[in-house]
């Protein structure tokens, strides 16, 4: 029955393509996703190469890592505000493994992403009992602690101290073949997570979210999900951690594992809209970029307050996110030209 | 020995006596309102450095610098709740969401002003040197903050019991909708109990910290954590738990401290053992009641 | 037939509260049964209790013969004994037929549905609840009646053997009331056993054929309709706690 499902989705697969085209969201994401294809060719300056188009595959590490936010925490309710954790412990192991044993890229890489979903399990256990509220303060004393283990005291040198591992190599020397990488890292991702949302294991995971007495009630072993959806989500953040430390070729515990880190999961995926998948995407973007003029402009020390400032603004005002109230009147707009 | 065993009293003491001050106002909100304020580490660190800021303004009057510490922190805690809280009181989600906000953009706030270093607030010392027993050094200041701290718990104690306000709190707490159809504002409790939540934390800040030290903005993340683990050990919504919770941490952290070895570092991690042990164990604590919600 | 619900000595202590005090009863395979009280009897909390959704203090409860008492309430729903609540609940932001396909992925949900799949299965519950032309809209548009129907939906969708309904009348019109009345005994005739709350005794007493009642926590009397109603400490109650009686 399955596999009469699945032959059923492949044929329908191109008349599925086209009509989606049609729809506003999905004409939105195919121009976008063009336009991220031809940027790179766009220019062969250097400052544009590794400069420029460098920020763009920063933008999709944290995309991949906010959307991994958003399904644990939009899609299935639980509040993480320790994502640090995955993003951080994916990003070390990477790390060590290139650096001390050797380890190929990719394979390290996905050690680390392992490595993450690992500990998602190691979280998501005990946080079982923590709800709303106290899951989020649960995961951040979590990461708090990491962080603390990892920068002070004797402990700290076993795993490698303040200063971290450094001299890593980049996913590719070549800025233009990284951000390609990172594309398609970042376009399977966001079908992966969309997919496991629409799916029927998704409308399970929302249905905690929703309700998670009526879904005890319905028969469903809340608890196993929910270890689900933490591994899941540490799958991905785990993704983006072993990236980003091969894009900063260096870790160190303020910066892999900082609360910071577990804020901006928060704040990108705010900006976009809570449950949409697709904003967090934006949310990265908007924030790599606003973070970027801030730093151009000189104003580097007032970015965390100003991003921190947004965060209240945006969850104070609109529960959407800004981005949702934007693309609605985009979409309007869109109508109108269409005839519609 | 012996010496060791004074001071890991000692320092278990004062540990608990800062600890409960905190614990008392982040869960008295939590209790009244069912709020979780992720900026109340914030209070604590923000009075703090208010105070550093204000004494070489007022050298001859330190006690102006204190009062202007604790005002301003005071009116945040207020401001936050008719600003922020109130307005979001419907999602859960959306309440921890802004004062997790909140408490990052006071941090950011500071660290632009002073950095990440570690300062000490050598100016302001009721009470210089220290007392002896049994070969371990007590700081004096120290010996004095466990008192008031001691004094501000009973007085607190008094102030919920007996005063108006204190029963119209414990009412709301209770049951908000019967509190209500008493003739009590609801809104206005919950606002004084943001603000009494506020001034606690401030006020232990500024008898606490001029002995200690400033260990950079990120110590309101600190002091949150424990201040969850306390109230995790002793029971969410408890004020008595708060208390004694309190004391608890505090004893294990200066145990650990000196008598495990590695000691400082594992220090660190008391409070989330805390919290995981009592988790699996007992989750609703020493004090608390049987849901978690 | 058989016995499928067994309660001995069922007992909730809260502190200083007894909410039950020591209270048996058994239902048969296929009965269908009123449990009455005025508020505050302690119906709810026996309702949590035999669905898992709260611990006794001490007595068991025995469903088609297994000790269930204390189990998780997931444990207990994919046994065969399901229930809805008194406070309408739905999962807000999926629509009815996901809403549905969430208890058809129980373990019973997926067995019962194997042949036809999932969507199919839901949108058969759905038509047996009169809510299948409402399948793609979410629960937040509908009225009261739709909504109850809609969580006896969710309940059939773990295709129960005993189904505990809690309060299924509160709040509805007499329109919507005399519409669930009809489902309620249609499930009946196919085969379902039911177990039903209410304060409201008119309709309970006029539907089922047997009617349990308690009183602060305590068993009062197990019979018929006329029974229960002539029992003088049942009377008592309700006269006394000034609910609707007649």
């Amino acid at each position: 029955m399955l596999k009469k499902e699945f032959q059923e989705k492949f044929t329908g697969f191109p008349n599925y393509l086209k009509s989606w085209v049609k729809t506003f969201t999905g004409g939105l994401t195919l121009f976008v996703l063009l336009s991220l294809l031809i940027l790179p060719f766009l220019s062969q300056n250097q400052n544009f190469t590794h400069v420029f188009l460098r920020q763009f595959t920063l933008a999709m590490i944290f995309a991949i890592f906010a959307a991994s936010w958003d399904l644990l925490t939009g899609i299935s309710g639980q509040i993480s505000f320790g994502h640090a954790i995955f993003f951080g412990i994916a990003g070390y192991i990477c790390a060590y493994l290139i650096s001390y044993q050797h380890y190929p890229i990719w394979v390290a890489l996905i050690i680390g992403a392992l490595g993450a979903v690992l500990f998602g399990l190691i979280i998501g256990i005990p946080c079982l009992r923590l709800k709303g509220p106290y899951l989020a303060l649960g995961t951040l004393a979590f990461s708090l602690v990491l962080l603390k283990l990892f920068l002070m005291g004797s402990l700290a040198d076993i795993f490698f101290g303040s200063e971290g591992i450094s001299a890593l190599p980049k996913i590719s020397d070549d800025p233009v073949v990284e951000y390609l990488s990172l594309l398609i890292l970042m376009i399977i991702t966001f079908i992966t997570i969309i997919q496991i949302s629409k799916s029927k294991f998704g409308t399970i995971l929302k249905s905690i979210r929703d309700d998670e007495t009526g879904a005890d009630a319905s028969g469903i072993n809340t608890t196993r999900f929910k270890v689900y959806a933490f591994m899941l989500s540490a799958l991905f953040a785990g993704i983006a951690g072993s990236c980003y430390a091969l894009f900063a070729t260096s870790v160190n515990p303020t910066g892999n594992f900082g609360a910071v880190i577990s804020f901006y999961a928060i704040l990108m995926a705010s900006l976009g809209g809570l449950t949409t998948i697709r904003g967090s995407a934006l949310g990265a973007f908007f924030f790599v970029f606003l973070e970027y003029s801030l730093i151009i402009a000189g104003a580097e020390l007032y970015v965390n307050l100003i991003f921190a400032l947004i965060l209240i603004l945006v969850v104070r005002f609109s529960e959407h996110g800004i981005l949702k109230p934007i693309l609605e009147r985009i979409k309007d707009v869109w109508d109108v030209l269409l005839g519609r | 020995m012996i010496e060791d065993i004074i001071n890991m009293i000692f320092n278990g003491t004062l540990n608990g006596a800062v600890l409960s001050l905190i614990a008392l106002g982040y869960s008295l909100v939590y209790g009244v309102g069912g709020i979780m304020n992720l900026a109340h580490g914030a209070y604590f660190m923000l009075a703090g450095y208010l105070l550093l800021w204000g004494l070489p303004i007022f050298p001859d009057f330190l006690i102006l610098s204190v009062i202007f510490a604790i005002v301003i922190v005071t009116i945040i805690g207020g401001l936050t709740y008719i600003l922020l809280i109130k307005p979001l009181q419907d999602s859960h989600v959306g309440v921890v969401l802004v004062t997790f906000g909140l408490a990052f953009a006071i941090e950011q706030f500071v660290l632009i002003f002073y950095g990440t270093d570690s300062i000490a607030i050598s100016d302001y010392v009721l009470f210089s040197g220290t007392t002896e027993v049994l070969g371990y050094s007590m700081a004096n200041q120290f010996i004095f903050f466990i008192i008031m701290s001691i004094v501000i718990v009973s007085l607190f104690a008094l102030f919920i019991s007996k005063s108006k306000l204190g029963k119209s709190i414990r009412a709301v707490s209770q049951d908000r909708e019967a509190a209500v159809l008493m003739g009590i504002n609801a809104n206005r409790v919950l606002l004084y109990t943001v603000m009494i939540s506020a001034f606690l934390a401030a006020l232990g800040a500024s008898l606490y910290l001029p002995g200690a030290a400033l260990s950079g903005p990120s110590m309101a993340w600190t002091y949150l954590t424990s201040s969850f683990a306390v109230i995790i050990l002793g029971g969410m919504g408890s004020l008595v738990g708060s208390v004694v919770g309190g004391y608890a941490v505090g004893f294990i952290t200066s145990f650990t401290s000196i008598f495990i070895p590695n000691g400082p570092s594992w220090a660190h991690v008391v409070p989330l053992i805390v919290i995981i042990i009592v988790l699996v164990i007992r989750p609703q604590g020493l004090f608390g009641k049987k849901e978690i919600k | 037939m058989g016995i499928i619900l067994e309660v001995k000595n069922l007992t909730k202590k809260y502190g200083g509260l007894t909410a039950v005090n020591d209270f048996s009863f058994e239902i048969k395979r296929g009965e269908f049964i009123g449990l009455i009280g005025p508020n505050g009897a302690g119906k709810t909390t026996v309702f949590n209790l035999i669905s898992g959704f709260d611990k006794p203090s001490s007595g068991s409860i025995r469903f088609d013969g297994m000790d269930i008492t204390g189990s998780k309430p997931y444990k207990i729903v994919n046994k065969g004994l399901a229930r809805t609540f008194q406070l309408v609940r739905s999962f807000k932001y999926l629509t009815l037929l996901e809403n549905i396909s969430v208890p058809s992925q129980s373990h019973r949900g997926k067995e019962a549905s194997k042949g036809v799949g999932i969507d199919a299965y839901a949108s058969s519950i759905l038509a047996s609840v009169g809510l299948v032309d409402k399948a793609r809209i979410p629960p937040v548009v509908l009225p009261h009646g739709d909504l109850r129907k809609l969580q006896i939906g969710k309940a059939l969708g773990t295709n129960p053997e005993l189904l505990l309904l809690d309060e299924p009348f509160s709040g509805l019109s007499h329109e919507e009331s005399q519409n669930l009345t009809d489902l309620i005994l249609k499930l009946h005739d196919d085969g379902l056993t039911i177990f039903m709350t209410g304060h409201v005794l008119r309709e309970l007493m006029s539907l089922v054929p047997r009617v349990i009642a308690m009183h602060q926590g305590k068993f009062i009397i197990d019979g018929t309709p006329q029974e229960v109603a002539n029992n003088k400490i049942v009377l008592e109650a309700y006269l006394g706690g000034g609910d609707s009686f007649a």
